[in-house]
């Protein structure tokens, strides 16, 4: 059998390329960590710009639809807002109990911040959005950050002048305390990555697909709802799979509260 | 010259695809040019815009940075070595 042995200088050579990427890599290291509020704020305008692109196509394919198709989507939208319009009528009347009844015990849930997304998974690799307001909207790290429809999703990570990323609870292995609503169970969640959690219960807690899983402040906002539970004849836990209050991917705004 | 391009499309890919796109075309320019070291600096650029953890230590922060450095250094002796075979 013919072995071929690498050359002196070649060797040398691969030395030369690692020490190489070494140092580009400890350069990197240092200019990104300085430069990351920079770097966020320099491509924010891309990424307007491709939401806005993104939306007026949307729009213009609409045109393309078929008239029957448009017509029935119409008639269950329908259906779908008279339905909402009376949901909306029990929620109202129940906010605003909750108001009387937070306002007795002086807890008031304080003014938030409205921000646009400019980035959101799958974008994201990390299941981070990257918001449009930052420290000059009075935006700051810890800040617990809402869905418009209501619901949490995660918290702001970090803040920059006009921007701020928000580190959603889904993120891979992110653990979150919760309240398991059927029963007032405390849960501890586990982020699962693309808008899902995973959750161990002991075998003998009831819970169904569509319960509510709620966080375990005062106000109890919903923070998933089980999608599915799995459960062996053999273990002594189950396991519980719950999704986020919304779809991660089509997220365009969100609200900060302090 | 495609290298340039290459790495201008990775850029535009980053900030505008998704990421189960982006990374494996990174990946495949790793692989494809002989010492690209760029995709370091680009894969800094995914730590940075999308992660969250600078404040971590270098591991957490850069995950997708230090992988890209264990593949463009390992791929060196190994593609040295499929072309001895």
């Amino acid at each position: 059998m013919k072995t071929n042995y690498l050359q002196r200088n070649k060797r040398r050579s691969n030395k030369k390329y690692f020490v190489t990427g070494v140092l580009v890599f400890i350069f990197g290291a240092i200019a990104f960590s300085l430069l990351d509020g920079a770097l966020v704020a320099a491509v924010s305008p891309v990424w307007k710009a491709e939401n806005a692109v993104t939306k007026r196509v949307k729009n213009s394919f609409s045109f393309l639809r078929a008239k029957s198709s448009l017509i029935a989507e119409n008639e269950s939208l329908k259906l779908r807002v008279a339905e909402l319009e009376a949901a909306n009528l029990n929620g109202r009347a129940a906010l605003e109990r909750e108001e009387r009844l937070f306002e007795t015990l002086g807890r008031l849930p304080s003014d938030s911040i409205l921000a646009g997304v400019l980035s959101r998974p799958p974008q994201t690799a990390y299941d981070v959005l990257i918001a449009d307001a930052g420290e000059a909207d009075g935006v700051s790290a810890g800040q617990v950050v809402f869905v418009p429809q209501g619901g949490i999703i995660g918290e702001v990570e970090e803040v920059f002048r006009d921007n701020s990323k928000i580190k959603l609870y889904t993120s891979s292995g992110e653990k979150v305390n919760a309240v398991l609503e059927r029963g007032d169970i405390p849960v501890i969640m586990e982020g699962n990555g693309g808008g899902n959690f995973k959750i161990i219960l002991p075998r003998e807690i009831t819970a169904e697909p569509g319960d509510r899983v709620l966080s375990p402040y005062f106000s109890g906002e919903l923070i998933a709802v089980i999608e599915s539970v799995t459960v062996k004849p053999t273990d002594s836990f189950k396991e519980v799979l719950a999704g986020a209050p919304a779809n991660m991917q089509m997220i365009r705004f969100v609200n900060i509260r302090p | 010259m495609s290298r340039v391009l290459s790495t201008i499309f990775i850029i535009f890919s980053i900030l505008v695809l998704p990421y189960w796109l982006y990374m494996p075309i990174l990946g495949a320019a790793i692989i494809f040019f002989p010492f690209y070291w760029e995709g370091i600096i680009l894969a800094f650029i995914v730590d940075v815009l999308y992660g969250t953890s600078s404040h971590q230590g270098i591991s957490m922060a850069f995950p997708q940075a230090i992988g890209a450095l264990v593949l463009v250094t390992i791929l060196l002796p190994l593609k040295e070595r499929l072309r001895h075979v």
